[in-house]
């Protein structure tokens, strides 16, 4: 069957489109790397979703199979969920906050704005900085072990995370108004 | 934000950072905050380096970009410095090296090496140059094992279209190819050539010992479908053991 049947079966609630659909979502889903346990079918049923939405928008173009096209759109939910099951595992429960009632397309180009400007001002920062938030911030790692891990003393860690956190908003205030900054 | 950090000699200051991040054990977790309630330098500090943590984690790749950088093996600076997100990128790897051994393959008579394979009929000096080199080879040792399937990328920044009915010449760029390397025992050492889709030798040399993935970054001029990536294992005596072929076609189906 071609893409363009599938799609339009898909849309349509043919049963063996559907069928077609899953398995490809569920070649990915049930990978033991994807590691989903009870919550597979929830993800699938997201991943149906998106697809359903993006069918009817006629955003698949063909550039890639359809069975590309859905492998990666499982893909996106499975690390999409991956990262809401952390970070709801690592809240206290009164500290989740319920849901926003929907995506709008200012607070997107807000957060790909705040990405762009702190990617930016973590590529300026010098290595020994870089390399110092990254523990801070990525591996969340107590200081003791970051001074073990750079070797240098707990003190100098300490030291470093204020130098090192004035440098960044150096950098973030220069790209902000648009100045140029020079790598610190 | 603020540039400098303000003035506070107590030893909680040097904590701050630490008890924004969480990282922090009871005891001192307490001992900081407690402090930081009553003094206005690190009550600032605080917020500087809260503001700087949650930027920072703003930095993750998008889940398009980890699915993006899993499949074509694209540089992404964020990687080297977040484990998370080099977690998920290689997670996906696994899967998609999984997925791309059950896909089904592409019929004989839709696949795109066939105009590259005219291409090369035609380059008949070419070829006759490759078949020269071929000659002055060492016979192979008939323990020597085949690679695995092909599992190089190619990451082109644009799509282009091919025909099959003239080559298209890829303008120049640079491409990053990673492909696996066969184990190496002491002594071994492994080299690789790239051939180009036209039979001209793109780049040769010994792959240096260190990781288990080659990477080459080249310019695409002349890489083409059709174009065959070599890695050789040769043992101390210079004898080939071990030989991987890797074919680049399509660059997506």
């Amino acid at each position: 069957m071609g893409s363009a049947a599938l799609i339009s079966g898909f849309l349509n609630g043919e049963s063996d489109c559907h069928a077609q659909v899953d398995r490809w979502i569920h070649e990915v889903l049930s990978h033991r790397r994807i590691a989903l346990g009870d919550d597979l079918q929830d993800v699938a049923q997201e991943v149906r979703r998106k697809l359903l939405v993006s069918f009817r928008a006629e955003r698949f173009r063909g550039e890639a199979s359809l069975r590309t096209y859905v492998w990666k759109a499982a893909q996106r939910a499975a690390i999409d969920h991956g990262r809401a099951r952390r970070r709801r595992l690592s809240l206290p429960l009164d500290a989740v906050e319920p849901p926003a009632a929907a995506d709008t397309a200012d607070a997107e180009v807000a957060a790909r704005d705040r990405r762009t400007l702190f990617r930016s001002v973590l590529e300026r920062l010098d290595l020994d900085c870089r390399r110092l938030w990254a523990l801070i911030a990525f591996e969340e790692l107590p200081y003791a072990e970051i001074a073990g891990r750079l070797g240098i003393t707990e003190n100098n860690v300490k030291v470093r995370a204020l130098r090192c956190r004035a440098k960044a908003a150096g950098i973030a205030q220069g790209l902000v108004t648009s100045r140029p900054v020079a790598r610190q | 934000m603020t540039v400098e950090p303000m003035d506070c000699d107590a030893p909680e200051h040097g904590l701050i950072p630490f008890l924004a991040a969480g990282t922090l054990d009871d005891h001192e977790r307490a001992a900081a905050a407690e402090h930081a309630r009553g003094c206005a330098a690190c009550a600032a500090e605080l917020e500087e380096v809260r503001a700087l943590l949650d930027g920072l984690r703003a930095t993750h790749l998008t889940s398009d970009e980890i699915v993006e950088a899993a499949q074509s093996g694209a540089v992404v600076a964020h990687l080297d410095v977040c484990p998370s997100c080099r977690a998920e990128r290689d997670a996906l790897r696994e899967v998609n090296a999984a997925l791309v051994q059950q896909e089904p393959g592409v019929p004989f008579w839709r696949r795109a090496e066939l105009g590259w394979a005219a291409a090369l009929v035609l380059s008949v000096p070419a070829v006759l140059f490759v078949a020269g080199t071929a000659r002055d080879k060492p016979p192979v040792d008939p323990g020597v094992m085949r690679g695995s399937a092909p599992t190089a990328r190619a990451m082109f920044p644009q799509t282009f279209a091919l025909s099959a009915d003239a080559p298209t010449l890829l303008p120049a760029a640079m491409v990053v190819l990673e492909f696996a390397l066969p184990a190496r025992p002491p002594g071994h050492r492994v080299e690789a050539e790239l051939v180009g889709g036209t039979g001209i030798t793109l780049w040769s040399g010994v792959i240096p010992e260190g990781p288990d993935r080659g990477r080459l970054v080249l310019d695409a001029q002349g890489l083409a479908p059709g174009a065959v990536l070599e890695v050789r294992r040769l043992d101390t005596g210079g004898v080939e053991r071990e030989r991987i072929v890797y074919t680049l076609g399509p660059r997506d189906r």
